[in-house]
């Protein structure tokens, strides 16, 4: 093996390596500086992720909507494993963000902010939905803290939606006050 | 041609030309054409190999445990500044001509960019598929392996390409109603995969891949019997897969013994049998050391402690029987010696065994799986060589596993033991060239 190829392979895919790295940090950057606030209601429990340490999983109140309380524009079945698009139209009287609409599809100009979920089921009265940002990670202590919260606090997760419906947790609420405010740097 | 083929070729030829059933001068061109011996593995190249399979469980357990004392600025800095400095190291150990050593850099640098997206995911609350993850890690290690013409890379790319097809199973059939765990088009991409990195091993001339490339099969067997529609538990998974795979082993085991009972070599077929022995025992030690890694013994300890005195016992007999007038006595006597040691100290010493109890047994665990490939490089038995290799990246899985809880232990454990076989190995280089010299 010549030298000119240990210098020039081992120099590429190092680029490359750290550029899909720095790649992914920029993209996140650009979404969170770009997006639109809401806040969530949520609770935690905390498992651990074999790769990427201890977390907090959300239990997300949108993630059970009554059926009752939602328009679906759209052909939605009882089983539909595809993406939908949650309008958040309304907030609660705790200030957190309550779906007024479902879409089948991404509508070209909403009027509220919009959330993907990546699946959608129909039990019973309520609408069952999969977002894919279902985990606030956190170190150990801190993971164990939120689990600990107790139910009649008011938690709260701060999202950066983006105009696709992507969203970026972005922070965390307790009573209505910014307890962990992620800096991006 | 391989150092095996070449060393029996020359004794052949020496053997000839002493026996004058050829002269001198057909011997010499004999000689000329098999040309100089290749440089093969030796046990200098496994110990840096292992060390750096133990540095990157380091780097493992340690990014995994909490470091949130740091900024975000510096953790980047800290990951990026890591993986850059990987690289250089194996462009450094390329120009000086250390083949394994720039090997071991490149397969460090390939883990730690895995640990940098998992890390950099967890630093900024990413979402998404742990497969989707497994995939971007793949990716960037099949293109460094094409790259830099890499045998460690492609082999770790295809161990990644597994890795992700179980995730890829696990998480389809959570989601949809299908009996096999694959999508067609996932099918396809890993069979586009197994294709891709073949391609790259024959290109870095690896012979390791080829040893992987059956287990590809495997891998499609185990997801596709083993997952249900709709709901998977992933630890039934991935103890069913470890249970299969123990039972072809087994098999291939049995099958191996019942073809050279009839082997004209008697010699040959005992050497066989005493290093499948020697296999089962350090295997059996394993399994001990798992139910006391777990804290108290669960039902099964008192097995696996007959399994282990009886297979001890057989051991020592056929070192006895088997080696009695060679060398290779000792090394399975030590080995003996220590699989009783570490079954008195199940029985009589430990009830609940704590941090330092779960060290010690990981530690001899280790120790033994190391001595067992020294022997089988010291005597030449591949079949334990390969076993032992494969074995030793299994014990240091099966450490991480049992101690995440106690991560930083864990990293410290594996820093320790990564940066003693390579200094072992610098040190065997260094005295192999002195003694040359």
């Amino acid at each position: 093996m010549n030298r000119r190829f240990v210098i020039l392979g081992g120099a590429a895919a190092a680029v490359l390596q750290t550029g899909a790295i720095a790649n992914m940090v920029n993209d996140h950057v650009q979404m969170v500086q770009t997006g639109t606030e809401v806040i969530l209601a949520t609770g935690f429990v905390d498992p651990r992720d074999f790769f990427r340490g201890h977390y907090v999983t959300l239990n997300l109140r949108i993630s059970r909507i009554p059926k009752s309380s939602v328009e679906v524009i759209g052909d939605i079945e009882q089983y539909f494993y595809g993406s939908v698009y949650v309008s958040l139209g309304a907030k609660d009287a705790d200030g957190f963000a309550v779906p007024d609409k479902i879409y089948r599809d991404l509508p070209a100009n909403p009027q509220a902010p919009i959330l993907r979920a990546d699946y959608i089921s129909l039990m019973g009265d309520d609408y069952r939905l999969h977002f894919s940002f279902d985990r606030y990670f956190a170190p150990k202590l801190r993971a164990e803290e939120l689990e600990k919260l107790r139910r009649e606090r008011r938690l709260g997760v701060i999202m950066s939606v983006q105009p696709d419906g992507t969203g970026i947790i972005t922070g965390v609420t307790i009573d209505g006050e910014r307890i962990y405010d992620e800096p991006l740097f | 041609m391989s150092q095996r083929k070449h060393s029996a070729l020359s004794a052949a030829i020496a053997d000839w030309s002493a026996r004058h059933i050829i002269d001198e001068g057909t011997a010499a061109r004999l000689r000329d054409d098999l040309g100089p011996a290749p440089k093969g593995w030796s046990f200098g190249n496994f110990l840096i190999v292992a060390g750096v399979l133990a540095l990157i469980a380091a780097v493992f357990s340690f990014v995994s445990a909490n470091w949130d004392e740091m900024s975000k600025l510096s953790r980047l800095i800290l990951l990026m500044g890591t993986l850059i400095a990987l690289w250089g190291g194996a462009i450094w150990s390329g120009l000086r001509g250390h083949t394994y050593w720039r090997e071991g850099f490149i397969l460090l640098a390939c883990a730690m960019f895995g640990a940098n997206i998992m890390l950099v995911a967890q630093i900024y609350h990413m979402q998404g598929l742990a497969e989707d993850a497994v995939f971007l890690w793949l990716i960037g290690t099949v293109i460094a392996g094409a790259l830099t013409r890499s045998s460690f890379a492609a082999t770790g790319g295809l161990v990644l390409l597994y890795v992700w097809a179980i995730f890829a199973s696990a998480n389809a059939s959570q989601r949809f109603a299908i009996d096999f765990g694959l999508t067609i088009t996932e099918l396809v991409i890993f069979a586009v995969g197994v294709a891709i990195l073949v391609a790259i091993g024959i290109w870095s001339k690896s012979k390791l891949i080829w040893h992987l490339v059956p287990f590809s099969l495997f891998v499609v067997f185990a997801i596709s019997r083993t997952l249900r529609p709709m709901r998977v538990d992933f630890d039934d998974l991935v103890k069913t897969m470890i249970a299969e795979f123990f039972v072809i082993c087994l098999l291939g085991i049995i099958l191996n013994l019942a073809l050279s009972y009839n082997s004209l070599k008697w010699r040959l077929a005992g050497r066989t049998m005493a290093a499948y022995l020697v296999i089962f025992s350090v295997m059996c030690i394993e399994f001990v050391r798992l139910p006391i890694a777990f804290g108290p013994f669960g039902r099964n300890w008192p097995f696996s402690i007959l399994e282990l005195s009886v297979l001890v016992l057989v051991v020592a007999a056929a070192a006895y029987f088997n080696w009695s007038k060679s060398k290779a006595r000792y090394d399975i006597l030590i080995i003996a010696g220590l699989a009783m040691l570490f079954a008195i100290f199940q029985l009589g010493f430990i009830e609940r065994p704590n941090l330092i109890h779960t060290i010690i047994f990981s530690a001899l665990s280790l120790g033994m799986t190391v001595w067992a490939i020294r022997l089988a490089w010291r005597h030449d038995l591949r079949v334990l060589r390969w076993f032992g290799m494969f074995w030793f990246v299994v014990v240091i899985l099966s450490i991480y596993g049992t101690t995440i809880g106690t991560l930083l232990d864990a990293a410290m454990f594996f820093l320790g033991a990564g940066v003693t076989l390579l200094v072992s190995a610098f040190v065997s280089t260094r005295i192999k060239s002195e003694a040359i010299s």
